[in-house]
């Protein structure tokens, strides 16, 4: 834990008691004071002192108000064993949102597959991002955690005003992505999109202090959803884009460069007519491996990348 | 639909008060009053006959609109279709036109009763009842509403508002002020039951009194209707925290601005790839799956006009950035808008009136119970009625109606010179 000098937690104290038990986790008395705004406005009062307590242990403040806002409208509920929602997954889901609009036409239909969905913030931030725009708009999420797709089955309902259109659809169920025979499986198999956030994070940077993890994560958040590396992105290729004649496109999260060109050796190993190309987010990570057919409107997710590779 | 008043010239004495005599010259209303035995004042000192008629220039005006109005329904029957700004004028004016009607038509009836109260002595006690308590202040109502109608609409008459409030000079007393406002106006929101959010907030490290405050209303039209808020608000009362009894002077400053939405697609703006800096809140590090912050804070800086915003109360990184854009466009569609009318002002070199002044305009005297505006020079004795948001509206009524006599005369004066 870093440490919080003695002035600092003065300093908190006399703005309000409860405040420096937000430092640890909070660092600056900024941050700290918000939080403490967003557990007063959002629990009853008989819940705060319980709040400050597992917030000072590092517990991570959306599993303690219980959900994260996603995109201008959604509250996606968060609880143990499902990984909270990023502002960085944000970022991107929101950006490729606006290149769907641009690449399909109002009378077109989709269909998209979500694999590693865990509370399904991203089927259903596309689902309200782009209801009604599209004449069929098909998104089914998938996880292999039961826990995970109760949840995301939960979270729909829960946004239901946002994302109900007859023209949509969005389901989600229990699958493993290592598993080759899932997509015969799967109630839609001519998905043209596939997208995920799959556990990213290499085993050997499981651990605060070389990964650059933060402690809340490691002792807080589901292992399953955090850790894989290159084997997944194996799996996701070969398992729902290339044995698939309509996929057309992929967009993948990633945690380093190194899972970027891994993707894209393994696309030119297999020798297949497809365009790769990755996207550095605002905070300048290597954020995105993004793929597409050659030669079809979906060249237009170029736009999304930093670099394309030839 | 076709009434047309004519006006006699003695109508019009002067812009102050107005005697009417039902269309006889003066000296036959001398003559009358001898015969005028039930009553004690005659009709032209009765004050409350008298009202405050629109100048000739206006009526002329109104006529003119009318033929425009005329001339938009012919386009109309033929079946053409209206643009968009052609059918919001069209809307404004039939507006303008049914009040003018209204107006000839009372001005006929006031007319009529006159010639009965000086002509007729078994209807004369009925004809002033009902002059004093229904045709005048009917007139008056009306002559206000033509006179405001006349006038050009604000360019964002229709927005929806945003107040930015800060604290000016005076320590921690200004601070709490600066909160004192902002309860002021939303509770002004809760009475209007118009729908309202705090957008961001900042309190001072002592958890007493706000650094700056950010609301939002909703409701259509509460710019206009705020706008004249803009300004420097003092006080004047003795503090909680001081010992010695002694009354402090403070201020806060109001800033209210035409919400501008994104999807306006009147105010769309596009920016320019360098125009904006948008700086975020960042976990240092790898992001993504690395951490958990909860860290959301976005500041945006308008590098041509140099106007920062920034955003951190919504959890959301989207929600604050949106939040942020939109004032953004808020405050530029304003200072836009003051620099038209700098422009317009030193073109015409016309002269500011007091309304638009962003100096102090208000004085809060809790000692006195009492709250002045500058502008008007209208006084409240009630501070509580005032900040509960209940009476602010008297005070507004106030502003209000001196902003529109004061754009009423350059009115009469650009139409007066203009021909
Ligand atoms: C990083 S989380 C992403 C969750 C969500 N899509 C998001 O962006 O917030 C990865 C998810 O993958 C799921 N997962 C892990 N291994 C999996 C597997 N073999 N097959 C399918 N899903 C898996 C986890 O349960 C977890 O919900």
């Amino acid at each position: 834990m870093p440490r919080i000098s003695p002035r600092l937690i003065l300093e908190a104290y006399k703005i309000h008691p409860y405040l420096p038990y937000l430092l640890p986790a909070c660092k600056t008395i900024f941050q700290a004071k918000l939080e403490l705004g967003w557990i007063i406005n959002e629990l009853p009062v008989s819940k705060h002192k319980s709040a400050i307590k597992k917030r000072f242990r590092l517990y991570p403040l959306q599993y303690i108000l219980g959900n994260q806002p996603f995109g201008s409208n959604l509250k996606i509920e968060c609880k143990k064993g499902v990984l909270i929602p990023r502002a960085d997954t944000e970022e991107w889901c929101m950006e490729l949102c606006k290149k769907l609009r641009k690449i399909k036409n109002p009378n077109d239909s989709l269909k998209v597959l979500e694999i590693c969905s865990g509370s399904g913030c991203i089927s259903l931030l596309i689902g309200e991002q782009l209801k009604d725009y599209l004449a069929e708009l098909d998104i089914l999420g998938v996880d292999v955690s039961q826990i995970c797709v109760d949840l995301s089955q939960k979270n729909l309902e829960l946004n239901h005003k946002y994302i109900n259109s007859n023209k949509t659809l969005i389901n989600f169920i229990k699958g493993d992505l290592f598993n080759k025979d899932l997509l015969s499986s799967l109630p839609i198999q001519n998905h043209e999109l596939v997208i995920s956030n799959p556990p990213y994070i290499p085993l050997e940077e499981y651990n605060v202090y070389h990964g650059g993890l933060e402690k809340s994560v490691i002792k807080y958040e589901p292992r399953l959803a955090l850790v894989g590396n290159l084997e997944v992105y194996k799996s996701l290729l070969d398992n729902f884009v290339f044995n698939n004649k309509s996929c057309k496109s992929f967009i993948f999260e990633v945690g380093n460069k190194k899972q970027i060109e891994f993707v894209r050796d393994y696309i030119l190993f297999k020798k297949f007519s497809w365009n790769v190309g990755y996207r550095i987010d605002s905070n300048g990570q290597y954020r995105n491996v993004v793929g597409w057919q050659r030669d079809c409107n979906y060249d237009l997710l170029q736009k999304m990348c930093t670099s394309i590779y030839n | 639909m076709n009434v047309i008043v004519r006006l006699n010239p003695v109508f019009w004495l002067s812009s102050r008060s107005l005697v009417v005599n039902g269309g006889r010259s003066l000296k036959n209303v001398f003559a009358f009053r001898g015969y005028l035995k039930y009553s004690t004042i005659s009709i032209h000192e009765n004050e409350n006959l008298k009202f405050e008629n629109i100048h000739p220039a206006l009526i002329k005006r109104a006529k003119q609109l009318k033929t425009e109005l005329l001339d938009l329904e012919k386009y109309l029957s033929e079946g053409k279709v209206l643009k968009a700004e052609e059918s919001k004028k069209f809307s404004q004016l039939s507006s303008l036109s049914r009040i003018y009607d209204e107006y000839g038509n009372e001005i006929n009836n006031y007319k009529e009763l006159i010639q009965l109260v000086e002509n007729d002595d078994s209807l004369k006690d009925d004809a002033l009842l009902e002059l004093e308590k229904s045709t005048v202040p009917r007139l008056k109502y009306l002559v206000s509403k033509l006179k405001t109608r006349l006038l050009p609409p604000h360019e964002f008459h229709d927005k929806p508002c945003i107040l930015e409030l800060r604290p000016g000079v005076g320590g921690n007393e200004a601070m709490i002020f600066t909160q004192d406002l902002l309860g002021m106006y939303e509770r002004y929101a809760q009475v209007h039951k118009w729908s309202y959010e705090v957008l961001s907030k900042n309190e001072h490290s002592s958890g007493i009194g706000l650094v700056d405050a950010v609301l939002v209303i909703n409701e259509p039209g509460s710019y206009n209707r705020l706008r004249l808020e803009s300004g420097v608000h003092r006080v004047q009362r003795i503090p909680e925290t001081e010992t010695k009894g002694r009354t402090h002077t403070s201020t806060a400053a109001v800033v209210v601005l035409p919400k501008m939405s994104e999807i306006d697609s009147n105010s769309e703006r596009k920016f320019g790839p360098d125009d904006l800096r948008i700086d975020v809140m960042r976990a240092s590090g790898k992001g993504g799956q690395h951490v958990n912050t909860t860290e959301s804070a976005v500041r945006i800086t308008h590098i041509p006009t140099g106007i920062v915003v920034s955003i951190q109360d919504e959890r959301s990184q989207h929600k604050n950035k949106a939040k942020a854009m939109m004032i953004l466009r808020s405050r530029l569609a304003e200072r836009e808008r003051l620099e038209r009318i700098e422009k317009e002002r030193s073109d015409r070199t016309s002269q500011v009136s007091s309304t638009d002044r962003s100096d102090k305009i208000r004085t809060y005297n809790y000692a006195q119970n009492r709250i002045t505006d500058h502008r008007c020079g209208f006084t409240l004795y009630d501070i509580e009625g005032c900040m509960s948001g209940e009476k602010l509206d008297d005070i507004m009524d106030a502003v209000e109606a001196k902003e529109t006599e004061d754009r009423s005369k350059s009115l009469i004066e650009e139409l007066e010179n203009g021909k």
